[in-house]
């Protein structure tokens, strides 16, 4: 009996630091995916025409590949595209990126918003 | 037999609401971990106060302070570093003369003549300065200013580089020891000769602010002075993290510090330079080769004194790989990292544990 109790006591302590440990990674995920100090990458046709701060707000009107327009906003640390001149709409009905990596391309337009790191924010800089 | 199916009760009633705590601590700590990483750190990166300013030493001054200061004591904090600053600024200035100050330019105007009367910090520095002559081979020398003056000419022109012969000719005017500091008297012993505070100015000018801001009742503090860093206390308890600048991709970290009560300064030669037929001509000269050297992207020195660590920096620059490597290892003042032409970084045999 005794015996017993030891090692359900033993499983659940493992269980629980397993779930913290879940829970942990889970977190610092998250954290790695915050938006601070990112950069919106804007491209036509391969060439990137604009880098953008994530964190400040602004709205850009783009003329893109053969003759085409889009809008793209930066508001609240997410990036839309709320308008295209485009037939399909992909784009504009893209939900919006705020993360390392995320991407809205409009095809026929040849732009793509892609978001990315500008590298770990420290206190202080020596160069 | 009784007995023995009791106890057995109590010790499974004991153990249920032994798990039930289990359950409910744990829980309580993965919840305030969590919210902890997720929020905490956040809010602990922001500084309390912060000064900022472009107006001395050509480049950007940052000081992030981490005490909590009064909103009347804010102005007052503010003039107190713009005061300090343009006096520092003005003594170490090679350019203009002061009313009421003897700075560089007035004792480089009387090479040859007269010992001029200077205050403490400045002679100090040249004494200092001296002495790091000597210990670095001549690899540090704050007596070239006529061969500094000719390719600052050459690099705002931007088009030719100084000829060897013209170069050698004004290193003829480089021999420190003809500086002579006598208490707060300094002499340039030699007409034609002159101080140039390129490569320890703006470190020096850190330390001493740092050292100001103590004096001032300020205990946790990062000053940047363009890009020279002094790490003054720490921030709420923990180490600053200071990037070390990818010179390739400027704005982004190569490597990433965290010090504390410690300096760190950069040489590099990816922020001031001219190019020639495609060739880079940074703006560290050594004094031996009166050439700038091309051996690194830049030389990071970790020490306690931001003068030090800044003078080494240049120091190391001009160096060899082994020779700088030695001379790192040798001296337990100083840890140097050498970021080279390929991007690859190398340390000192003690850097690492400053890497975050």
């Amino acid at each position: 009996m005794k015996d017993k109790k030891t090692a359900n006591d033993l499983l659940l302590i493992a269980g629980a630091i397993l779930i913290a440990l879940i829970a942990l990674i889970i977190c610092n995920q998250y954290k790695k995916r915050t938006t601070d100090n990112a950069y919106v990458v804007i491209e036509i046709n391969g060439e990137e025409i604009g880098r953008y701060s994530l964190n400040e707000n602004r709205e850009l009107e783009l003329e893109t590949y053969n003759g085409g327009s889009n809008i793209v906003v930066i508001k609240d640390n997410e990036v839309t595209v709320t308008e295209a001149s485009c037939p399909d709409k992909i784009c504009v009905n893209h939900k919006a990126i705020k993360y390392n990596g995320e991407t809205i391309i409009c095809l026929p337009n040849r732009m793509t918003v892609t978001i990315e790191s500008a590298g770990e924010k420290t206190d202080g800089k020596t160069y | 037999m009784r007995e023995k199916h009791n106890n057995i009760h109590e010790n499974t009633g004991l153990y249920k609401s032994n798990k039930v705590l289990i359950i409910v601590s744990i829980s309580l700590i993965v919840v305030l971990t969590g919210l902890y990483i997720v929020f905490g750190r956040e809010s602990e990166e922001e500084s309390v106060w912060k000064y900022q300013s472009f107006d001395y030493f050509d480049t950007i001054t940052e000081v992030m302070v981490y005490d909590s200061v009064s909103t009347d004591d804010e102005a007052a904090l503010k003039s107190f570093i713009d005061e300090r600053l343009s006096y520092y600024h003005k003594l170490f200035d090679i350019y203009h003369t002061y009313e009421g100050l003897n700075n560089i330019k007035t004792i480089n105007d009387n090479a040859g003549a007269n010992p001029i009367e200077v205050p403490e910090e400045l002679s100090t520095l040249i004494d200092e300065a001296k002495l790091l002559h000597i210990e670095t081979e001549g690899k540090l020398n704050i007596a070239l200013g006529s061969v500094l003056n000719i390719w600052h000419l050459y690099r705002d022109e931007g088009i030719k580089v100084p000829s060897v012969g013209e170069l050698v000719k004004a290193a003829a005017y480089t021999d420190i020891s003809k500086i002579q500091v006598k208490g707060n008297f300094v002499l340039i012993n030699m007409k034609g000769m002159s101080i140039d505070l390129g490569g320890i100015g703006k470190g020096y000018a850190a330390e001493l602010l740092s050292q100001d801001l103590e004096e001032h009742g300020i205990k946790n503090a990062l000053i940047s002075l363009g890009g020279n860093i002094v790490a003054v206390g720490d921030k709420n308890g923990k180490k600053y993290t200071v990037g070390i600048e990818d010179p390739e991709n400027e704005g982004t970290s190569k490597v990433i510090l965290k010090i504390g009560n410690l300096s760190a300064v950069t040489s590099g030669d990816y922020q001031r330079f001219y190019e020639v037929d495609g060739k880079r001509y940074c703006h560290i000269i050594d004094p031996e080769s009166l050439y700038p050297q091309e051996y690194y992207r830049s030389v990071t020195v970790i020490a306690e004194s931001s003068l030090l660590a800044d003078a080494m920096a240049t120091a190391l620059f001009n160096m060899d790989p082994m020779t700088a490597y030695e001379y790192v290892n040798s001296d337990d003042r100083i840890e140097a990292m050498w970021i080279m032409k390929d991007g690859t970084v190398n340390y000192s045999e003690g850097f690492r544990k400053y890497i975050k």
